[in-house]
């Protein structure tokens, strides 16, 4: 076989494989980008304090131990031990929590889940904007709720530091809208008026369009009264945290990409050379 | 090694006179003389070999260190990844070198299906392939099981529900597969011993079974010609050469191309946006939470979609049911649908490249479609193309007859 058509098939079947996954990771337009960094080890530093200062009490990160920390953290393990270990006694010890899954039932609806993988099931994206996203409802149990995550258990844990955050008079208005539209829709359709379900149709979407413009400029929330950081800062936390939580999923990740670099360089020689071996010895096949 | 049969000196001596080494040696190796003429898609069977032995090494290290306990298997699952040296390499080649073995198995079939690998007097081996086929289904979804994720339970869960649509005894039927009422601790215990020994054992023996069926035959080749049929004066092929030593280091150039793409894939993307590993599968299995979308593994949704492209009958799932089943088995049979003069698609007419192009474009467009959640439309979609990849095999004999075919030369072609 000629090796041109080799070449040319292999390229065929990794760029068909390349744009399947591009079309599978696209379609998430509800998020913003994180934009973490996985080798800035300061910013992961900075999530794991804020991680132990404020989740860890109810989410504990159960198939990892606090060695992680020390090894790919490069935080000194007597610092760990001080000041970062609720639990355990020894940095080998699984990153738990003292609250029982009975008594977390019955304080939140339902017991708040370990998040050791919670990167790899949400991706980071959706997890900063999952931390962006709370907003005062006095409808909830914690008069908190969350546009991202509807109806959510979870009190607003970083608020302190946020702020008490609404959303803005202009995503009400829209928001109450949609809402009345969508009633008048149904009414329309009921009575069969199809002119009148075009036009409620009209308004939604043209309301919808302008939720997701407040969406994109930031201003379909507001701080009603200020926490401890400005709206900048707390992006950088919320940043650095889910940094963090992106890394407790799969620690080794760097360890991979790295060794990854390694084997396809030696793979890519060695193709060389079984090239010509295989070149030599078929010279005299015609 | 000696060349000479008379050689009954020395240590090899010594071994002939109690087990023919040389002799196999010879005949499945030295002096198995496989058509000149292999192009790029004969690499698939050597590489579907390489994988084979992958599974089989990664299965039993990991077995090593996982605990198959409903209570046990999540967390042990993660205590080879972060704790175990080189636990997190070992399940990203299993877990990589599970796609990369339907990924091989597909293009190996197809290759089948362009040069006519199935037809007489190659049946046997074709259907030893099939069953080789379904051996890796079974293999590949029980072994999907055992990470006892949501999607390792759920995903389950709808396919033992499949056999609950049997009329009769489908209830029965999937109490004894999941071994409880629900799927448990019980269903993953034996899911596992299913997973790591009677199934390999039996993918082993059916793989002997295809090299073996494979020598009796001879390789088929690019241009579907019998190279046995124009043999020299010494009895062999004019257009074959030694297995050994020209397609092993051709096969070991094929090897390493293919290493480079199943390293990329397990070092920068193992999960490769979700298809070899689903996100929902990183949460432990809970039977009280169904997730929002249950997907199977990229390699069965081209059937799952045909299941779905099936309206029920009377509330009954059983026709999806048989429709999947239909699509698996009528593979089978493709031996004796095949009703051309000639083997390879290179000598045959319009018809069969058109057909055997709507074939390809239907189980691609079903793989897709078994991914998504169904609407409307990919409903339709779905049963298009259900119709499409049918026809491909039950109007076979009708227009494999009506293709006008092309003169097949003597001699294999470069």
């Amino acid at each position: 076989m000629n090796s041109l058509k080799l070449f040319k098939k292999l390229s065929l079947l990794i760029i068909t494989l390349g744009i399947t996954v591009n079309i599978m990771a696209a379609g998430s337009a509800e998020t913003m980008p994180a934009n973490i960094n996985s080798k800035d080890t300061i910013s992961l530093q900075k999530g794991a304090r804020t991680y132990m200062n404020y989740c860890v009490a109810c989410h504990s990160m159960e198939y990892m131990r606090y060695d992680a920390l020390v090894e790919f953290l490069e935080i000194p393990a007597d610092i760990v031990e001080k000041n970062l270990m609720f639990s355990g006694t020894k940095t080998s010890d699984h990153i738990t929590n003292s609250m029982s899954k009975a008594d977390a039932q019955q304080w939140f609806g339902k017991a708040p889940p370990d998040l050791t993988l919670i990167g790899r099931v949400r991706g980071a994206d959706w997890l900063y904007t999952y931390l962006k996203s709370f907003y005062t409802d006095n409808s909830r149990p914690f008069n908190v709720n969350n546009t991202l995550f509807k109806d959510v258990g979870m009190p607003h844990v970083l608020a302190p530091l946020q702020g008490v955050q609404v959303k803005s008079a202009t995503t009400v208005e829209l928001e109450a809208k949609v809402a009345a539209a969508n009633i008048a829709k149904g009414v329309a359709m009921k009575a069969s008026n199809t002119s009148e379900v075009a036009t409620q149709q009209a308004i939604i979407d043209e309301a919808t369009l302008a939720i997701s413009d407040l969406k994109h400029n930031g201003t379909y929330f507001e701080i009603s009264k200020a926490g401890t950081m400005t709206a900048e800062e707390y992006d950088v936390v919320v940043r650095d945290l889910v940094n963090f939580m992106d890394f407790a999923g799969e620690p080794g990740k760097l360890e991979r990409h790295a060794l990854g670099v390694k084997v396809i360089i030696f793979l890519l020689i060695f193709f060389v050379f079984a090239y010509f071996l295989k070149k030599e010895y078929w010279r005299d096949i015609h | 090694m000696s060349d000479s049969e008379n050689n009954q000196d020395g240590f090899m001596g010594w071994v002939d006179a109690r087990f023919p080494a040389t002799k196999v040696w010879k005949e499945h190796i030295s002096e198995y003389y496989a058509p000149k003429n292999f192009n790029f898609w004969y690499f698939f069977g050597s590489l579907a070999m390489v994988v084979l032995v992958n599974q089989i090494l990664t299965g039993i290290w990991l077995t090593m260190n996982y605990d198959p306990t409903a209570a046990g298997a999540f967390a042990s699952v993660e205590y080879i990844m972060r704790d175990v040296e080189w636990g997190w390499l070992l399940r990203y080649m299993h877990s990589t070198g599970a796609s990369a073995f339907f990924v091989v198995i597909y293009l190996h079939m197809f290759r089948g299906l362009m040069y006519g690998s199935y037809r007489a007097p190659r049946e046997l081996l074709w259907i030893f392939g099939m069953i080789i086929y379904v051996l890796l289904m079974a293999e590949a979804f029980m072994g999907y099981l055992l990470p006892w994720g949501q999607m390792s339970f759920w995903g389950a869960q709808v396919i033992i529900n499949l056999f609950g649509a049997v009329p009769f005894i489908g209830e029965d039927l999937t109490l004894w597969i999941r071994g409880d009422y629900v799927i448990s601790g019980a269903t993953l215990t034996r899911f596992f011993a299913l997973h790591v020994v009677a199934v390999p054992v039996a993918l082993l023996l059916m793989v002997f079974l295809h090299l073996v069926a494979l020598h009796k035959v001879g390789s088929n080749n690019p241009d579907g010609i019998e190279i046995k049929a124009d043999k020299d004066e010494n009895g062999i092929p004019r257009d074959g050469i030694p297995f050994h030593p020209y397609y092993t280091v051709k096969d070991i150039l094929g090897v390493a191309g293919f290493l480079i793409f199943f390293a990329a894939a397990l070092f920068f993307a193992p999960e490769m946006g979700g298809y070899f590993l689903e996100p929902p599968n990183f949460l432990p299995a809970d039977p009280l939470t169904t997730p929002e979308h249950i997907a199977p593994v990229w390699y069965f949704t081209p059937f799952y979609a045909i299941l779905r492209a099936i309206p029920s009958i009377a509330g009954s799932a059983f026709p999806g049911v048989l429709a999947m089943g239909a699509a698996i088995f009528v593979l089978f049979l493709l031996p004796w649908l095949d009703k051309s003069d000639v083997k390879s698609i290179r000598y045959r007419g319009w018809i069969y490249k058109l057909m055997l192009t709507l074939f390809v474009i239907s189980f691609v467009v079903l793989g897709y479609l078994g991914t998504q959640s169904p609407t409307d439309a990919m409903t339709l979609l779905a049963r298009v193309m259900t119709f499409v990849y049918f026809m491909f095999f039950l109007a076979m004999p009708w227009y494999t007859r009506l293709d006008k075919t092309k003169p097949v030369p003597k001699r294999v072609t470069h």
